[in-house]
């Protein structure tokens, strides 16, 4: 058998030991294959279930940034374009930072118009699909 | 409307996963998952029982669009480091992943697609097959080649 032959067995995940016995390159090689094998699994992104308390601490936390921040209602709004108005809420730039760390749980603002003294409503999506958050703060006329 | 809430809470993740690593930027990652749930969106109707394959082979197919609007990327070699250094070196997962990661944006775009759905998804042959909407046998093929490529390109640069 050559190296070449033996790529290909290795690379399909196939045996090749009869060969990897006399060719240290191609043992390489195969270490090689098994170490890459594993990492690959691993950057794999699955959703991490994050405990109720943590959960309740995030929502917690993001009530009072909102509260004292106060923003301009305007900032809640989303405007839409075209059919893209109309999805829910589309895949948000922070899950880039979840990538990494492996997280889940996110804040996704309602992206739909509200009137100034209507409350602001956070809505927070864990990775269990029945369960969601939501954190309702009351707002104030004049506050904006 | 539940429905699509639904689906794209379950599989958001898995789409905007594949998008990254088929296009290794964040930005064109979240830009093509959003166009894919736009897609899921329109055709809501003509979709029925499992909706997973489907949103693979369009993640997939906005993510070859992409590509093919952006242009080839950069040749491997290009950027290669000095492969002098032949011996067995350890790195550590963290740096193998970061290598993988380059390297994954090196290979060709079946290639690229074929490795991210079988070994990063972890879909089986023939489920990377069904998706492509190609033979079983060339998918072993180009898993085959991707694999060798990639440990080629982690072993020169580590």
């Amino acid at each position: 058998m050559t190296c070449q032959e033996c790529e290909v067995l290795l690379g399909n995940g196939e045996d090749a030991r009869e060969h990897l016995a006399s060719c240290a390159e191609c043992r390489m090689l195969a270490e090689d294959l098994r170490l890459n094998a594993a990492a690959l699994r691993e950057m794999r992104v699955r959703p991490v279930r994050w405990p109720w308390p943590v959960a309740a601490a995030a929502a917690v936390v993001m009530a009072i940034g909102i509260w004292r921040t106060a923003p301009d209602p305007q900032t809640a709004l989303v405007a839409g374009k075209g059919d893209r108005s109309l999805l829910p809420s589309p895949p948000p730039r922070s899950l880039a930072a979840d990538l990494k760390a492996g997280q889940s749980l996110r804040p996704v603002k309602e992206r739909r118009h509200v009137g100034a003294a209507e409350p602001l409503k956070v809505k927070m999506l864990t990775s269990d699909p029945d369960v969601v958050i939501y954190w309702i703060v009351d707002r104030k006329e004049g506050t904006e | 409307m539940a429905w699509f809430e639904r689906l794209m809470r379950v599989h958001e993740r898995m789409v905007l996963g594949v998008a990254y690593r088929l296009l290794g930027r964040m930005e064109d990652a979240q830009d093509a998952a959003q166009e894919v749930f736009l897609r899921l969106f329109q055709k809501r109707d003509q979709i029925q029982g499992d909706a997973k394959p489907w949103l693979y082979r369009v993640t997939v197919n906005v993510c070859n669009d992409w590509h093919r609007k952006r242009g080839p990327t950069a040749d491997p070699d290009e950027n290669a480091a000095d492969p002098a250094n032949d011996a067995l070196t350890a790195i550590t997962i963290q740096d193998r992943k970061r290598l993988l990661a380059e390297g994954l944006k090196a290979l060709g775009e079946r290639e690229r697609t074929a490795i991210v759905l079988r070994d990063i998804e972890g879909l089986s042959t023939r489920e990377v097959a069904r998706i492509l909407g190609i033979e079983e046998a060339t998918v072993r093929s180009q898993i085959s080649v991707a694999r060798v490529k990639l440990a080629k390109y982690v072993r020169k640069r580590s």
